[in-house]
C-alpha cells in the first residue's frame, strides 16, 4: 500500500460496515486486571474486565474520574504506563478476520511493537502533551509510516502524511511546523489524523474532545465520525460525558471502581439504564435531544480504590441500596439487551433497580475528599508532578 | 510526608553520617582538651609523622601534630560554614523571591534582574578575590559569600512559587479578610516553601563546606583555624604525599565526601518524596512484578510447548 | 546554582501545577526574530553582568584595608630594587587606588585600559604584563576545562539516558549510590590521592606538569610533544571526569525517568516504533535539553574544579598561576584570572542560551 486515495480506501474497508450486522469480534477482553503498583502496595484499577468489541464498532466507556476508565482504555493496547501493570486477564486481538486471535497481554514489548499503531493506534486526552515538541509534525507521522511499512520511501511517506492531514481539514504545509505553531483545535485533529497513518483497526480515544473548547468539540466529533464511516475502523471512546456516548456508541460500558457495572447497547442504556449508577450518571449528563429538565449529580465521591467496601462499591452512594449491597459484591449478569452488576436487577427481573424506590442515601462513608486518592488520580498526579 | 521521607534508607543513612558530623562538631573540641589532653597546636617531637597508633588514633603531622584533633577542630569549622552559607543562601532566596514574587512590578524587575545577574557570577572567584584580597576568610566571611552568591536559582523557584500562591484561592480569601500581605506571607505562604528550600539548604551546607575546604587548601583562608582543607593544604606543603603520610591527607578529604554523600543523599530523598515517579521503592516493586510475570509467561509457553511435544 | 541543580529544584516543587501556571510553556508562537530578540535579551544581560564585574574588580581593592596600590609599589621596589617607571605607577594608582584621584576618571582609565586586554604588570615576575603570563597559562586550563567537561558529559549523559530509560536495575542500584559518592569527593583531594598512589607510590605516571620537559620547547606540530600532552593530562582529566560525570548522569536519568512518562513518549511506544527510536528520537533527545545547556554553561564553571586540580597537579594554566600569585600577594595576576573566569562563564553561557535556541524550538521565556 503506497498512497491511500479516498475511492480506495473507502472500498477496502467498506466491507466491514455493511458486513456489521455478523458482527466480528475484533478485540475479545477476558478477565482483565490492571494493577497500580504503589509503595502502600498494588492497587487494582481495573478488576475483572470482560468485553468484546467488534470490527467497525464504536464502544463507549464511561465513568467519574478514578473509575479506571482510562487505564482500561490504556491497558486494551498494553499501553498503560508504569506503575500500571496489566496483572491478569487476556486481550485477543483478531489480527485479521479468520485468523486466530492473539492475546496482547501475553506478548512481549518487542511483539507488541508489530501489533501497534497497525492494528491498534491512540488518541490521548491532550494533544498539545502528545506531539513531541521538538520534531516536526511531518517527522512525527513519517516515523511511523516508515516503520510499519518498511517499502515506503521517504517522499512517499511525506505524502502520506499530507494527505492524512488534509483529512481533517489542515493544509499540507503545516507538515513542517512545530506543534506549538498549531492552534489547539489544530493539534487534535492532527493527532486523529496521526492514528488513522497505519489504517488501524481500532482507534482507541481517551477523551479526545475535553481539551477543547465547546464548538472545536463538536467539530472534532464531527470529523471522527465521519472518518470512522468512511474508513471502518472500531472506536473504543473514553469520556466522563455519558450523553455524548449515547448519541455515537453502539455498545456502552459503564465503570465504577474498577469495575464494569453496567455494559449495553447504547439503545438498551438510553431507554433504560439498569444499574443506580448508570441512572445516576443519565441524570447529570442528560443527552442534548431530551427535554429541558432539573440535573441531579451523584452524591457522594468516588471509591478509595485502596479500601473498597466488601459490598458493591457503590452502595455508600447508592439511593437504592438494600442491605445485601453493603456485605456482597453483585456478579456481572447477563440481561437482556446487556449486562448488569446490581442485587436489585437479575435475569428474571433485569429492571428490577428501574422502579426501585429511592432510600435517601445515609451518612457518606469514606468520601473524604482528601482521603481519597484512587490509583488513577494518583497517576495523574505523578504525571502532573513530573511535567512541571 | 515526613514519615516517608525519613522512611527510606538513603534518607537515614544521610542523616546518620550528618548527625554524627554535627555531635563531633559540638563534643570535638571538649573530648580533644579533656579526654586526649590535646590542643591542635601541642607538638608531640617523639612522634613526626607517625602513622595511626595508641597514641595518636590517626597519626601525627610531620611536626608532631595530633591528625585525630585537627579532625576534630576541623569539623566544627565545616559544619559552621555550611551552616552558615546555607542560613545565608537561604534567607537571600527567601528574601528575594518572596519580595519579587509578592509586590510584582518594577520592583520584581529589579530584582529578577539582579537575580540573573548573580546567577551567572562564578561565586569562587568572588570568593577567591575578596579572601585573597582581606589575606584571610574565616568562616563566616567565606558563608557570607558563598551565601550571597549561591541564591540565585531558589530565589527565582521561589518567585515563581509566590507568585502562584498569590493567587491561590486562600490568599486571595485572607486577604479579602483583612490581612495584611506580609502577615499572609508570613504565616501561609512561608510553610509552602519548604519544597524549594530543604534541597537548597542541602546543597548550600555541601557548597559551603566544599569552597571554604578548597580555599583552605589553596592556603587563601585562614591560616590558623584549624580546618579540613588546612589539613590538606599543610599535607601537600609538607610533602606527605611524596613521604606517603596518608593519614595525614586521607581522613579530611573522606570527612568533606562523606558530608557531600549525606547531602546528596538527602537530597535524593527529598526528590522522591516529592515525585513518586523517582522512587526506588517502587522501581524496584515494579521489577519484581514484571520480573514474576516474564517468568510465568515463560514456563506457560514451555509447558505448552512440552504438551505439543507429548 | 548550576544548571542541572535548577531543573533539581523545579521538579522538586510541592505544587507544580501551580507552579506550572506561572512558567509560560512557550505555547505562544516564536518566529526567527523571537529568538534573535531572546539572544539580544541574554546578550545586553551578560554585558550588564561583564560591566559589574569590572566595576567590583575596580572598587573592591579601593575598600579593602591597608593600601594596595602603595603596597605594590613597596614589593616592586622591594624586588627589583628600583623606582617602577612614572607609568607603572599611575597604572598601579589606576587600577588599585589613589586616594588624590577622581574615581569616574580611575575607572575610566581602567575600563579602557582592561579593553585593551592590559592587565598591567605582575609583581611575581615583574616586569612582565599580566596578559602575557595569562596567556601562556590560558590554553592549557582550557584545554583541561573543555576536554575533561565534555568527556565527563557525555559519560554522564549516556549512562544517564540507560539508566533513567529502565530505572531501578541492577546498573541503576550499583551505579546511583557510587556516583552519590563520586560526586562528593573534592576534586583537589582526589588529585592528590592520585598523585601519591600513582605517581609517588608506584611511579606509574608523572605527578606534575602538562609535557614533559625533555622534550624541549613546545612545538604543537610535534607528535612526540603532543603524546606527551596527553600523557601528562591522563592523572588531571581523570580525576576531573570522576568527580563530574555524575550530576550529568543525575540529571539525566531524573530527566530521562520523566521524560519516558510524558505523553509524547508514551505515543511514541503507542506507535510501535523500535524501542532504541523511542528512547533516542523521543525520550532522549528531549531529555537532553538541559544537559545541553548545562554543558556549555558548566565550562565556565567547571574552572573552579580546573583551578584546584591544576594546582594538585603544577599543571601550566592559570589555576596553578592563581595559586602562586596568591602566595606573593600578586594582586594585578589574581584580578586578571577573576575577569578571565567571569569572562569566560558569560561566554560558555551566552553559547548554551544559543544552543537551546537551536535545540528547542519552543525557546522558553527566561
Amino acid at each position: 500500500m503506497t498512497t491511500m486515495t479516498e475511492a480506495e480506501s473507502t472500498e477496502s474497508r467498506s466491507e466491514t460496515p455493511h458486513e456489521a450486522p455478523t458482527r466480528r469480534p475484533l478485540l475479545e477482553v477476558r478477565g482483565l486486571c490492571v494493577d497500580y503498583i504503589t509503595e502502600r502496595g498494588n492497587v487494582r484499577a481495573c478488576d475483572d474486565i470482560t468485553l468484546t468489541l467488534h470490527r467497525g464498532e464504536i464502544l463507549g466507556i464511561a465513568g467519574e474520574s478514578a473509575s479506571g476508565k482510562s487505564t482500561l482504555l490504556a491497558a486494551l493496547g498494553r499501553l498503560q504506563r508504569p506503575p500500571a501493570v496489566t496483572s491478569a486477564g487476556s486481550v485477543l486481538l483478531h489480527h485479521e478476520i479468520g485468523s486466530a486471535a492473539v492475546d496482547l497481554a501475553q506478548l512481549s514489548e518487542n511483539e507488541l511493537a508489530a501489533y501497534r499503531w497497525v492494528d491498534i493506534s491512540i488518541v490521548m486526552q491532550s494533544a498539545m502533551a502528545c506531539l513531541n515538541p521538538v520534531m516536526r509534525l511531518g517527522s512525527q507521522f513519517t516515523d511511523v509510516i516508515r516503520e510499519h511499512m518498511p517499502a515506503v520511501g521517504k517522499g512517499e511517506a511525506r505524502e502520506r502524511a499530507a494527505e492524512l492531514l488534509q483529512m481533517v481539514g489542515i493544509p499540507s504545509h503545516r507538515l513542517d511546523a512545530y506543534p506549538h505553531e498549531l492552534s489547539g483545535g489544530m493539534q487534535q485533529r492532527a493527532l486523529i489524523a496521526l492514528s488513522l497513518a497505519c489504517e488501524p483497526q481500532l482507534v482507541l480515544m481517551d477523551e479526545p474532545t475535553t481539551a477543547v473548547d465547546v464548538v472545536m468539540q463538536r467539530q472534532i466529533l464531527t470529523q471522527i465520525l465521519r472518518l470512522q464511516e468512511r474508513l471502518g475502523f472500531a472506536i473504543a471512546f473514553v469520556t466522563h460525558d455519558l450523553s455524548l456516548l449515547l448519541e455515537i456508541s453502539d455498545q456502552i460500558a459503564i465503570m465504577y471502581g474498577g469495575k464494569i457495572v453496567e455494559i449495553g447497547t447504547a439503545e438498551q442504556l438510553y431507554r433504560a439504564p439498569r444499574h443506580p449508577y448508570t441512572q445516576g450518571l443519565r441524570q447529570a449528563f442528560p443527552p442534548l435531544s431530551e427535554p429541558v429538565r432539573r440535573l441531579s449529580g451523584i452524591p457522594g465521591s468516588p471509591p478509595d480504590l485502596l479500601n473498597l467496601p466488601r459490598g458493591c462499591a457503590f452502595a455508600p452512594r447508592c439511593p437504592k441500596r438494600i442491605a445485601r449491597c453493603d456485605t456482597e459484591l453483585p456478579p456481572l449478569l447477563e440481561v437482556p439487551g446487556g449486562k448488569v452488576a446490581c442485587h436489585l436487577s437479575t435475569p428474571e427481573n433485569p429492571n428490577g433497580a428501574i422502579g426501585a424506590t429511592a432510600h435517601t442515601p445515609q451518612e457518606q462513608e469514606g468520601s473524604d475528599g482528601y482521603e481519597v486518592m484512587a490509583a488513577e488520580e494518583l497517576a495523574h498526579d505523578v504525571k502532573e508532578g513530573d511535567a512541571a | 510526608m515526613l514519615k516517608r521521607f525519613l522512611s527510606l534508607g538513603k534518607v537515614q543513612v544521610g542523616l546518620v553520617i550528618l548527625g554524627v558530623f554535627v555531635l563531633v562538631a559540638i563534643i570535638g573540641e571538649p573530648f580533644s582538651t579533656l579526654v586526649l589532653h590535646l590542643g591542635p597546636y601541642d607538638y608531640d617531637h617523639s612522634a613526626l609523622g607517625q602513622p595511626p597508633s595508641a597514641r595518636h588514633l590517626l597519626g601525627t603531622t610531620s611536626t608532631g601534630q595530633d591528625v585525630l584533633v585537627w579532625l576534630l577542630y576541623g569539623t566544627r569549622n565545616s559544619i559552621l560554614v555550611g551552616l552558615g552559607s546555607a542560613v545565608v543562601g537561604i534567607a537571600c532566596t527567601v528574601l528575594v523571591g518572596l519580595t519579587g514574587g509578592f509586590i510584582g512590578g518594577w520592583t520584581d524587575r529589579v530584582l529578577n534582574a539582579v537575580t540573573l545577574i548573580f546567577q551567572n557570577v562564578p561565586s569562587f572567584a568572588v570568593l577567591f578575590i575578596v579572601a585573597g584580597f582581606l589575606g584571610n576568610a574565616n568562616w563566616i566571611m567565606v558563608s557570607l559569600i558563598i551565601g550571597f552568591f549561591e541564591w540565585p536559582g531558589g530565589a527565582r523557584a521561589v518567585r515563581a512559587q509566590a507568585m502562584s500562591l498569590r493567587g491561590r484561592d486562600f490568599a486571595t480569601a485572607l486577604r479579602t479578610v483583612g490581612e495584611s500581605r506580609w502577615r499572609i506571607v508570613l504565616s501561609e505562604v512561608l510553610p509552602h516553601l519548604s519544597g524549594v528550600v530543604s534541597p537548597m539548604f542541602l546543597r548550600l551546607i555541601a557548597a559551603g563546606i566544599g569552597q571554604q575546604a578548597a580555599i583552605a587548601f589553596l592556603g587563601i583562608g585562614s591560616a590558623t583555624d584549624p580546618s579540613w582543607g588546612l589539613m590538606i593544604s599543610y599535607a601537600t606543603n609538607q610533602n606527605a604525599l611524596f613521604n606517603g603520610l596518608w593519614w595525614w591527607f586521607v581522613p579530611p578529604g573522606l570527612c568533606l565526601a562523606l558530608i557531600g554523600l549525606s547531602t546528596t543523599m538527602l537530597n535524593f530523598g527529598l526528590d522522591e518524596v516529592s515525585n513518586p515517579t523517582l522512587s526506588t521503592k517502587r522501581m524496584r516493586l515494579m521489577n519484581a512484578f514484571l520480573k514474576s510475570q516474564a517468568r510465568v509467561r515463560a514456563s506457560q509457553k514451555t509447558s505448552a510447548r512440552g504438551e505439543v511435544a507429548a | 546554582m548550576s544548571a542541572p541543580n535548577t531543573a533539581v529544584l523545579y521538579a522538586g516543587a510541592p505544587e507544580p501545577g501551580a507552579a506550572r501556571a506561572s512558567v509560560p510553556r512557550g505555547r505562544r508562537t516564536r518566529r526567527n526574530g523571537g529568538n534573535l530578540a531572546y539572544l539580544g535579551k541574554r546578550l545586553a544581560t551578560y554585558a550588564v553582568i561583564a560591566f559589574v564585574s569590572l566595576f567590583a574588580s575596580f572598587i573592591l581593592p579601593r575598600l579593602v584595608p591597608g593600601n594596595p596600590a602603595e603596597q605594590m609599589i613597596q614589593q616592586i621596589i622591594a624586588q627589583t630594587h628600583a623606582q617602577p617607571s612614572p607609568y607603572v605607577r599611575q597604572q598601579i594608582y589606576d587600577r588599585y587606588g589613589d586616594p588624590h584621584q577622581n574615581l569616574f576618571v580611575a575607572f575610566f582609565n581602567y575600563l579602557v585600559q582592561t579593553l585593551h586586554g592590559d592587565f598591567g604588570r605582575s609583581i611575581q615576575y615583574y616586569p612582565l604584563p599580566v596578559s602575557s603570563i595569562i596567556s601562556q597559562a590560558l590554553p592549557w586550563t582550557l584545554y583541561l576545562a573543555l576536554v575533561s567537561t565534555i568527556i565527563g558529559w557525555l559519560i554522564g549523559t549516556y549512562l544517564g539516558a540507560r539508566l533513567g530509560w529502565k530505572p531501578g536495575r541492577r546498573l541503576d542500584s550499583i551505579l546511583t549510590p557510587f556516583s552519590m559518592f563520586f560526586s562528593s569527593i573534592p576534586a583537589f583531594w582526589l588529585g592528590l590521592l592520585l598523585v601519591w598512589y600513582v605517581s609517588y607510590k608506584n611511579g606509574w605516571m608523572p605527578n606534575e606538569g602538562a609535557y614533559n620537559e625533555a622534550l624541549g620547547k613546545p612545538d604543537i606540530f610535534n607528535p612526540i610533544f603532543l603524546l606527551s600532552v596527553v600523557w601528562y593530562s591522563v592523572l588531571p582529566m581523570v580525576t576531573l571526569v570522576i568527580v563530574g560525570f555524575s550530576n550529568w548522569m543525575f540529571t539525566m536519568r531524573n530527566m530521562m525517568i520523566t521524560t519516558v512518562n510524558e505523553d509524547y513518549v508514551q505515543l511514541a511506544r503507542a506507535k510501535g516504533l523500535r524501542p532504541a527510536a523511542v528512547r533516542n528520537h523521543y525520550a532522549a533527545r528531549n531529555a537532553l535539553l538541559p544537559n545541553f545547556t548545562g554543558l556549555a554553561q558548566s565550562i565556565g564553571g567547571s574552572l573552579t574544579a580546573v583551578i584546584l586540580a591544576e594546582s594538585v597537579f603544577i599543571y601550566p594554566g592559570i589555576g596553578t598561576l592563581l595559586s602562586q600569585a596568591q602566595g606573593t600577594r600578586d594582586y594585578p595576576v589574581m584580578q586578571a584570572v577573576m575577569l578571565m573566569i567571569i569572562a569566560f562563564t558569560l561566554v560558555f553561557n551566552f553559547l548554551a542560551d544559543s544552543v537551546y535556541v537551536l535545540l528547542d524550538p519552543r525557546t522558553k521565556e527566561l
